[in-house]
């Protein structure tokens, strides 16, 4: 009963995600964010009929569907790097090497692994494999937000319940994927409920955060930062400042 | 089971980096508000010079052999007790000027499409540096004789020297006349 709860509220949730969307022309703004939700609410229908008609294809066809959205969902997180740094070509920059560096270091540990074995060892079973792929989009998620606060970029109430849902989601996934490795069929059973109820939580963040678009995701840059955004010019004004400070604290070695 | 504590550990990772996400608008509009209520992107109360020559002088050894030669135990528990609290104070605001300069750094670097992400990594290293250089002092200030931080001053402004000197676009080194020899 519970279960069924769970199934149909996501179901509604993620069709009112869909409408509210539609009529505040979201779709448009945010195309991999909708193809995502459209994907996850395809494949729980899909798999409610599936597990009815088909039961053994059933945990097969789930995490197939589960890769599958990892794939778009690391869309959901170049979009919305792609549409919060717009307007800020310096951030864009900072942000696409430390992403490359994540990949990179997962290629690294994917290589490494192929090569000589490893403590964590490679995938054996699907949630193995979906909870390595997770650990990447953790980092993913980790740089994004690094970015976003350091660099202080304004991000609207859309973008900002897409990553927190997000990062939510995928930070539930990994803690729950790595007990269901470790603990195995003891942990099945509150698997089977947790993971829906998490994702529910999710969508009510998404619904809530979605539910009205914001009128601007980013601000215009005012003529003065533009003025002062050549890098080795302010990198210069900036050592200068600090060589202002450094010439009063190591004022403790003299005299 | 080290590798579920790595992934747990992960997960709250995560879920803390997105808290303090959530949190982060609150805070980066106060230190906005705090930037612009300096006087050219600098805190406090007085200009540069100002604020150098008075780290000088807070640091100064003088003042305290002058006090020394009195021979007033009371003069020199009054004269710690003193200096400790204008240098908490003036380490406090050097704090608060490099925190002014990063965040008046990164509100310009951020549209540059020319942006150096070396130089930025190096100038993020030498804030840092900076801001445990502040952290230590006040540290060391609380527990020890106000004098005492002269001697990691003195090493902190050598490495300092040389990470600016490294950086790209780096400022020369300051005339003899400007910076006068260091007593050991």
């Amino acid at each position: 009963m519970l279960t069924h709860i769970i199934l149909w509220g996501g179901v509604l949730l993620e069709f009112l995600l869909l409408w509210r969307g539609f009529r505040g022309k979201l779709l448009r703004q945010l195309p991999f964010f909708y193809a995502y939700v459209s994907f996850v609410l395809l494949e729980s229908l899909s798999l409610h009929s599936l597990y009815w008609s088909a039961p053994q294809e059933y945990a097969r066809a789930y995490w197939i569907g589960q890769v599958t959205a990892l794939l778009l969902g690391s869309l959901v997180l170049f979009e919305i790097y792609r549409v919060a740094l717009r307007q800020y070509p310096g951030t864009a920059r900072v942000a696409r090497n430390l992403l490359l560096l994540v990949f990179a270091l997962a290629f690294a540990k994917v290589l490494v692994n192929y090569s000589y074995g490893s403590v964590l060892g490679p995938a054996k079973t699907y949630e193995e494999l979906e909870r390595n792929l997770r650990v990447v989009q953790a980092f993913a998620v980790l740089a994004i937000i690094i970015v976003f606060v350091v660099y202080n970029i304004p991000r609207g109430r859309n973008l900002k319940g897409i990553l927190a849902g997000y990062g939510l989601f995928v930070a539930s996934r990994i803690v729950q994927l790595s007990l269901l490795s470790q603990l195995g069929s003891s942990f099945e059973r509150v698997f089977l409920y947790l993971e829906p109820f998490v994702y529910l939580i999710v969508l009510c963040i998404w619904t809530a955060a979605l539910w009205s678009p914001v009128a601007e995701l980013s601000q215009s840059p005012s003529p003065l930062e533009i003025a002062d955004a050549d890098h080795p010019a302010l990198v210069s004004r900036t050592q200068q400042d600090l060589q202002n400070i450094q010439l009063g604290l190591p004022g403790a070695a003299r005299r | 089971m080290s590798a579920l504590l790595v992934f747990l550990l992960l997960g709250c990772l995560l879920l803390f980096a997105l808290l303090s996400f959530l949190d982060a608008d609150h805070s980066s509009a106060l230190e906005d508000s705090a930037l612009s209520s300096l006087p050219s992107g600098q805190s406090g109360f007085c200009d540069n010079q100002e604020f150098a020559s008075l780290g000088n002088l807070v640091f100064s050894d003088q003042d305290w052999n002058f006090i020394q030669r009195e021979q007033s135990p009371f003069l020199n528990k009054l004269y710690i007790q003193e200096r400790r609290a204008v240098i908490t104070h003036w380490l406090h605001e050097s704090a608060a000027r490099l925190r002014a300069i990063r965040t008046n750094h990164l509100q310009h670097s951020r549209h540059s499409a020319n942006l150096d992400v070396f130089a930025e990594g190096r100038l993020f290293l030498l804030f840092l540096y900076l801001a445990f250089l502040c952290w230590s002092l006040l540290l060391i200030v609380r527990f020890s004789h106000p004098s005492t931080p002269r001697a990691l001053a003195l090493h902190f402004q050598s490495a300092v020297s040389k990470l600016l000197s490294s950086a790209p676009g780096a400022l020369a080194p300051a005339s003899a006349d400007q910076h006068p020899p260091l007593s050991p």
